[in-house]
């Protein structure tokens, strides 16, 4: 019998030293009503607030880039909608300059392949382009891992992330992703009108850029997240200094020369310039565009080959639409900001 | 209450202390660089191909997976089976199966470079791990096989020469399954068997000419082909 009570005590005892070491609480990403179920599989990195907070201190700090000078926020404003707001393309360290724009970070655990031209198929491991590319933080991820193993106050938050102050590079990206999977943005005026909530309620103009939108553009940038997650050829011309042929470079097939990653639209007030050179500044350049400036080629979008008409009043009230995407509430969400000690 | 924890405590440990059926035996595996016979020796020594180069082999770096011991009665697969092969390090060089069970063993088997699934799974730790330079950033997924060095007949900054292998999309895969048939190799219970890999690279460069194969850096045809012909340089002796 008192063999039984010192086991009995023994399991208890370890027992609350388990519950007692798991100080990462945990966090769920609430699936908004209506919208399909994330491609993310979370079973592999269950999300905690002490992973979460992790990632967050990681995406602001500029140890990430071999000077220490540019951050993931750099180029991801948050109250841009994580975009880069009034750059066309990317910026580096050293005053280098990057070759495509830096996208908008939101909803992404809905998201199955990552950059313009889809080359990353996971979001773990999309931070290693911008962080190893010469163009912008110029690292490398063992440096990055030394560099965290080496700051107490990261050996920290390893610890009440992952039970263990050592930084891995596993770590550090399942870190990262904990933060970006809970950027989600669906609390725009649109999502209101959609649940039928107060400050949901849309005028004239823009129900009618709403039906505009459903027929025009929705094939592409699928509601509720406003992208379908595929790619396409939308007519623009190349760049001449860039020649960017997007898709082509990963896949090498010649079906994909000008394929780039369809955009999510939401919080795109704050996202411009636009495109994946960022060479329109204002929306209505962009409609502008898919009225009368489409480009043929073997590979332009079946989906534009027919041509859209647009009166200017339509054009106005598209726009005026795409407005309605702002979510002010994920632009100036607190938990998102600099990480303030 | 008591009495129950502690039948059920018993019954557990009961359940822990029966004897196996099946004994079990361990495997050392060590995987040999080699190049022409000798012993490889990176960035000093000079090597020379029957193609007619002249070579120094600064680093070699690859991936296998999937590593499996087929008998006639007895097989046995590797539980998350991914090891980084490095001439650098010669721990990375020996692979120890536990567990095996007790019997003769007609091959070995595995891959070179890690499957599909694994390229697309997120962040991985161990010897899969981002940070150990055998990942691609930009067109994502794991390289298979790292070669480099420097030959006088290579008409790049340095005379360096370059093979990134990998790529997991069709269609240019570039994973390769390797059989090793052993002479019945047993393994005993309780006890160690030692099986000796070589990997010689002599096969790999006699069929390359270093002037005009010297960069193979992204999933590609060449790259297919230079996986084809790294899957030629294992052999058991």
């Amino acid at each position: 019998m008192f063999l039984s009570k010192r086991l009995l005590s023994f399991c208890l005892f370890s027992l609350f030293f388990a519950l007692l070491s798991f100080t990462g609480d945990e966090l769920k990403l609430v699936v908004p009503e209506g919208w399909p179920q994330p491609v993310y599989d979370f079973s592999n990195n269950p999300l905690t607030s002490a992973g979460f907070q992790l990632g967050r201190q990681l995406f602001y700090d500029p140890l990430l880039s071999r000077d220490t000078t540019i951050s993931c926020a750099s180029c991801h404003l948050q109250a841009t909608g994580f975009a880069h707001v009034d750059h066309a393309l990317s910026h580096g360290i050293v005053g280098r300059i990057g070759h495509r724009n830096a996208p908008a970070l939101m909803n992404l655990a809905w998201s199955s392949s990552f950059m313009w031209d889809g080359g990353v198929q996971h979001l773990d491991m999309q931070p290693i382009s911008p962080i190893t590319s010469p163009a912008e933080m110029d690292e490398t991820m063992k440096n990055v891992v030394e560099k965290l193993n080496n700051t107490g106050k990261y050996r920290r938050m390893f610890h009440a992330a992952f039970g263990d102050s050592l930084a891995t590079g596993q770590r550090t990206l399942q870190a990262l992703s904990q933060f970006i999977l809970l950027l989600n943005s669906a609390n725009s005026k649109y999502d209101k009108f959609i649940r039928q909530e107060p400050g949901g309620e849309f005028n004239a103009q823009e129900m009618n850029g709403l039906a505009i939108f459903r027929q025009h553009c929705a094939t592409c940038h699928t509601e509720p997240l406003f992208t379908s997650g595929g790619f396409a050829n939308n007519g623009l011309p190349v760049d001449t200094a860039l020649l960017d042929f997007g898709r082509l470079r990963i896949t090498q097939h010649p079906q994909d020369s000008l394929l780039f990653k369809i955009p999510t639209l939401r919080n795109i007030q704050f996202t411009y310039p636009y495109m994946h050179d960022g060479r329109f500044k204002k929306l209505l350049e962009v409609v502008n565009h898919y009225t009368a400036g489409i480009q043929n080629s073997p590979t332009l979008d079946a989906r534009l080959q027919t041509p859209i008409v647009l009166t200017h009043e339509q054009k106005i009230d598209l726009v005026a639409f795409l407005l309605t995407l702002t979510d002010r509430e994920f632009l100036f969400d607190a938990r998102f900001g600099f990480p303030r000690e | 209450m008591r009495n129950l924890l502690f039948a059920i405590t018993i019954i557990s440990l009961y359940g822990f202390s029966i004897p196996p059926k099946t004994a079990f035996g361990t495997l050392e595996i060590t995987i040999k660089p080699q190049l022409s016979g000798q012993p490889l020796i990176l960035t000093n020594k000079l090597y020379h191909s029957t193609t007619g180069d002249s070579l120094y082999i600064d680093a070699l770096r690859f991936y296998i997976s999937a590593v499996q011991l087929d008998g006639k009665t007895a097989v046995f697969a590797e539980n998350n089976s991914y090891h980084l092969i490095d001439a650098e390090e010669s721990g990375s060089q020996t692979i120890i199966l536990k567990n095996v069970p007790v019997g003769t063993y007609q091959s070995l088997s595995f891959y070179i470079g890690t499957d599909s699934l694994t390229n697309v799974a997120g962040a991985l730790g161990g010897d899969l791990d981002p940070t150990l330079g055998m990942y691609w950033a930009w067109n994502s997924g794991y390289i298979n096989v790292k070669v480099e060095g420097r030959s006088n007949n290579c008409p790049t900054l340095y005379h360096a020469f370059e093979f990134h292998l990998g790529g997991y999309m069709p269609p240019h895969q570039t994973v390769r399954k390797v059989v090793i048939p052993l002479d019945k190799m047993k393994i005993v219970a309780g006890k160690t068997t030692f099986l000796l890999v070589n990997t010689d690279l002599a096969k790999f460069f006699n069929r390359i000419q270093l002037a005009m194969t010297n960069k193979v850096v992204i999933p590609s045809k060449a790259a297919a082909q230079m996986a084809d012909y790294f899957q030629d340089v294992f052999y058991a002796k």
